[in-house]
This record gives structure tokens, C-alpha cells and sequence, in this order.
């Protein structure tokens, strides 16, 4: 048995750069649903487009949040 | 003296201590017993088994006993009994190095002494050596650290800043004699009652390690007052200012802490051709005899340094024991290991007497069944014993996946949620319809 030092599946020195853009792009997304949401009356919006919005949003703000959370030493 | 009797009793092999040189230091807390010990073989079988023994006066306070023949260290079992390499065949000598370290057999005396004062230390040791085999010759010198003692048995002189004991020679095995030294011993006398170390893995590429300890001075204590104005003119004395702890040398976002807050009083720096970091403690008062102090020293370590794989094993290959400060002893000594989710088949390694306890489980972010905790528990850790753990685990690389899936999921059902009440409709009059009366 040969062990070999463990690194993590992400460079740590990317993390913050990481987090960076997948918050930006995460709070982008959410906001620009939520506006949407707001503005847009009702026979206009879909629901699959709404959905795929919505889940978009959904990963880039998890993955982003979870990038923040390495970045800052919470090492999950 | 029953440790004495033990040793009469397994008088089995005709051996004889030839020469003798024993070299004590007593300077610092510690009692350090450096030996130079040639044995020859008057029986006419080959003996492979040696039997040491501690010193008469401090058998219960032995710490640590290594014993080696060149530069081969000898196996010794729990009952002193060393094994040689190779046997000694009848009429040959060995000539065995041996190491011993007494904790508590520098005793202060008097045991309470004012701020001012200076702290008097008292030290036994038996004049002759002390072994179940005869000796031939025997001399021995304790280094004391100052040029004048308050009192000095009769079998020793002072030269210099040692006390030479008589020369003995052809004595039985256990004979013994109290040879006492009473000097001024100004040395840190401190002590780790109790370190609680946690290393928390992720596999996300850092090991985190915290480290409590809590620590006395177990020298004189201090009787009357403390004054501070008093102790700012005070240059030397027995009272414990700073103290140097060693990290790795690639600990990063260390920090020093206690009930109260952040630390400011250390210094923090790397050095390389040491391979270590170095972080100098200044404790928020300075410690007089008897009194205790607790702290926190917490730091983050790539996982490369410790943590290795082999496909889905794990292996986690970390010191038990932070370099406290130089020479440094642990009473109670507490481990825990936090490891991630989902990890299976946990087993450990270690180089120093250690109990392993039952399993628990901690839930910290993005768990859902909780972290296995492992727990070891151990008793009166030195410097000495360089101890080391190894801890093994399988752990299913998939898993990694579990954390960043808990969060986007967390965050779909937020939105799915928004979703579903942006589509309700919560009008409260009925709907304008389309048929309205054109006037």
C-alpha cells in the first residue's frame, strides 16, 4: 500500500478567486429572477423558463457560497 | 524499596557492572541521568537480557529510560528489562549508553517561598548505582548550574558547578545510600496539567488543529502578596515570563487566545533551516509558583503534511503532541480527531501508550449524519516520547460531492419556494371581467 499525500480536487490557492466569480454570477442570476418576478405580469412569464432561472441560480449561488465558505477558513 | 526487592529477586544471570560513569543534570525541572555503563559476563551462559533499574531514591518518578549499546537503541519492556541484539557470550563486555529523565525529583525545599526569595531546590540520588548485578566501579556527578549549595551530603564535593560524588567501588547489587544536594535551581518549573488537542480533517485540502492547554508552575509556590511594582525591578527569579512553542512549518492563520479574547503578547516567525515555525508566548501574567494558566493555540495545515491516500484509505499521520514549550510534560492528556461524513473502518497507530474511547459525533456546516469523532485519552506525555498517531480511514471519493449538492439544493428549494408564491394569486376582489357594460 502506497500512500501518496492528499490534495484537494481544487487548488485552495483558487478558492477566493472562485468564490468571486461564482457569487457574482449567482447574485446576478438571482436578481435578475427575482425582478422578473416582480415586474412581469403573469401571462407573460413561463414556467420552464422561470424553473431553468430559478435552478440556475439555485447552483451557482450553492457552489458560491460554499467557495466563500473555504475562502474564509470554515473548511466544510 | 519494593521496587528493591523485585530487583533481588530476578538476579538470574551472572553479570557485573565493570565501570560506571553517571552523569545527572539537575539545572532544570527535570532530574536527566546520562549513563555510561560496562557489563561483563562472569556466568558461562550467553545473556541476551539485561535488567535496569532506576534510581533507588526516584524509581516512581521515571519518566523516560532508553538504553543503548553504539548507536543501537535496545528494546526495554515495561518491567526495565533490556534485550540485546546480539547475546553476550561468557567473558565478554557490552558497554550500554543509558538515558533516564525524573520528573519530581528536583523538589523545591522550602516549599513556599515569598516573591523576593530565591527558589531551593533538593535533589537525592543514590551514591551507588543502582542495578541487581555487582559493580566494580562506580562514580558520578550531578550538575547543579550555580558554584555554591546550601547543603551537600558528606559523600559529595562541589567542583565548579558540579557536585562529585564518591568514587565506590566492588559493591553488591541494590546497595544503596542517600547522597543529597540543596542548590538554587531558577529554571521554569512548568508543567501541562492537561492538553486537549483536535485535528479536524476536510477534504477540501486543510487540517485544522486546536490545542488547549492548561499549565502550573510547580515550583516553590508563592506565599505573602504578589507586587507588581516589586516584580518590574525583579531581573531573575524563579517565576515564568514567556515560553517558545514549535508548530509546523507550514501552520498558517495561527492564533492565541483564551477566555478573555486574542493574545497580542507572542511573536510569530518561520524558520526554515530549522524546518519549524516558532511562535513565541507571552502569557497575560507572569506565573509564580502554584499558579495555573490556560490558553488556546489554534492553526491550519495544508492536508499534504499530514493526510495521504491510497485509492479510497485514508491515512492521517500527525504528532500527538505539540512541541508545548522546551522540554515539556503533560499530566492528562486528551485527543480528538474530526473526521468527515461518511467515512468508514477507523483504525490508529501510535508509538506511546494511548486509550482509545468510545466514538462521538459532531454536526457542524453542511452535515447531515455528523462527523465521527474520534477519541483517545492518555496519561503523562513527555518530550521525550516524540509521540506520534497514525489514524486510517475509508472514505469514498464521491462524497466530496455531498457538501456543494446540500448547498445548490438548499438554495432550489429558496427559489422553487419564491417560485410557487410569486404564482398565487392573492387579489382580494373579484376579477374585472371582460363583459363591462360600454356606457
Amino acid at each position: 500500500m502506497t500512500f501518496s499525500p492528499y490534495n484537494s480536487p481544487v487548488d485552495p490557492a483558487m478558492y477566493s478567486t472562485i468564490a468571486f466569480f461564482l457569487m457574482i454570477a449567482g447574485l446576478g442570476s438571482s436578481a435578475y429572477f427575482f425582478v422578473e418576478q416582480v415586474t412581469k405580469s403573469k401571462n407573460v412569464r413561463s414556467l420552464s423558463r422561470d424553473f431553468s432561472l430559478a435552478m440556475i441560480s439555485a447552483v451557482f449561488m450553492g457552489l458560491g457560497m460554499m467557495f466563500t465558505m473555504l475562502t474564509v477558513g470554515i473548511y466544510v | 524499596m519494593r521496587l528493591y526487592c523485585l530487583l533481588l529477586a530476578l538476579i538470574s544471570a551472572n553479570l557485573v557492572n565493570e565501570k560506571v560513569t553517571r552523569v545527572f543534570d539537575a539545572t532544570t525541572q527535570l532530574l536527566k541521568t546520562s549513563a555510561s555503563v560496562q557489563i561483563r559476563n562472569d556466568g558461562k551462559a550467553s545473556v541476551s537480557v539485561i535488567q535496569l533499574s532506576a534510581d533507588a531514591f526516584n524509581a516512581d518518578k521515571l519518566i523516560f529510560l532508553d538504553a543503548k549499546v553504539g548507536n543501537k537503541k535496545l528494546k526495554i519492556d515495561g518491567n526495565l528489562k533490556a534485550s540485546l541484539s546480539s547475546p553476550l557470550e561468557p567473558g565478554q563486555t557490552v558497554t550500554l549508553e543509558i538515558e533516564e529523565i525524573y520528573h519530581g525529583s528536583v523538589k523545591p525545599f522550602p516549599t513556599e517561598i515569598k516573591q523576593a526569595d530565591k527558589q531551593l531546590v533538593l535533589v537525592e540520588v543514590n551514591l551507588y548505582y543502582t542495578s541487581p548485578y555487582k559493580t566494580e566501579t562506580s562514580t558520578a556527578k550531578i550538575n547543579i548550574g550555580t558554584k555554591k549549595t546550601e547543603s551537600l551530603s558528606k559523600t559529595g564535593k562541589l567542583e565548579g558547578s558540579a557536585v562529585k560524588l564518591e568514587e565506590k567501588k566492588d559493591f553488591e547489587g541494590g546497595s544503596s545510600q542517600k547522597s543529597r544536594v540543596h542548590f538554587e535551581n531558577n529554571s521554569p518549573f512548568l508543567v501541562a496539567e492537561r492538553l486537549e488537542r483536535e485535528v479536524e480533517v476536510s477534504h477540501w485540502g486543510n487540517v485544522a488543529v486546536t490545542d488547549k492547554v492548561w499549565v502550573k508552575h510547580t515550583g516553590a509556590t508563592l506565599k505573602g502578596s504578589f507586587s507588581r511594582f516589586d516584580f518590574q525591578r525583579q531581573d531573575i527569579g524563579p517565576f515564568i515570563t514567556e515560553w517558545t512553542m514549535i508548530l509546523p512549518l507550514v501552520a498558517k492563520d495561527v492564533y492565541y487566545r483564551d477566555l478573555i479574547g486574542n493574545i497580542s503578547t507572542s511573536a510569530l516567525r518561520q524558520d526554515y533551516r530549522a524546518d519549524e515555525t516558532v511562535l513565541e508566548l507571552t502569557p497575560r501574567f507572569p506565573m509564580f509558583g502554584g499558579w495555573r494558566n490556560h490558553y488556546t493555540i489554534g492553526y491550519n495545515v495544508p492536508s499534504a503534511t499530514y493526510l495521504s491516500s491510497d485509492a479510497s484509505k485514508y491515512q492521517l499521520k500527525v504528532p500527538a503532541t505539540p512541541e508545548l514549550y522546551n522540554e515539556f510534560i503533560i499530566e492528562n492528556y486528551f485527543l480528538k480527531f474530526v473526521l468527515p461524513e461518511g467515512v468508514t473502518d477507523v483504525d490508529f497507530k501510535t508509538n506511546f501508550e494511548l486509550e482509545r474511547k468510545p466514538d462521538e459525533s459532531r454536526y457542524t456546516f453542511l452535515d447531515t449524519t455528523g462527523r465521527t469523532v474520534v477519541v483517545f485519552e492518555g496519561k503523562d506525555v513527555s518530550f521525550k516520547h516524540a509521540a506520534k498517531i497514525a489514524v486510517t480511514y475509508n472514505w469514498n471519493s464521491i462524497l466530496i460531492f455531498k457538501e456543494p449538492l446540500l448547498a445548490i439544493s438548499g438554495w432550489a428549494v429558496f427559489f422553487l419556494v419564491l417560485l410557487f408564491f410569486a404564482r398565487m394569486d392573492y387579489s382580494i376582489s373579484a376579477p374585472v371581467s371582460a363583459d363591462k357594460k360600454k356606457n
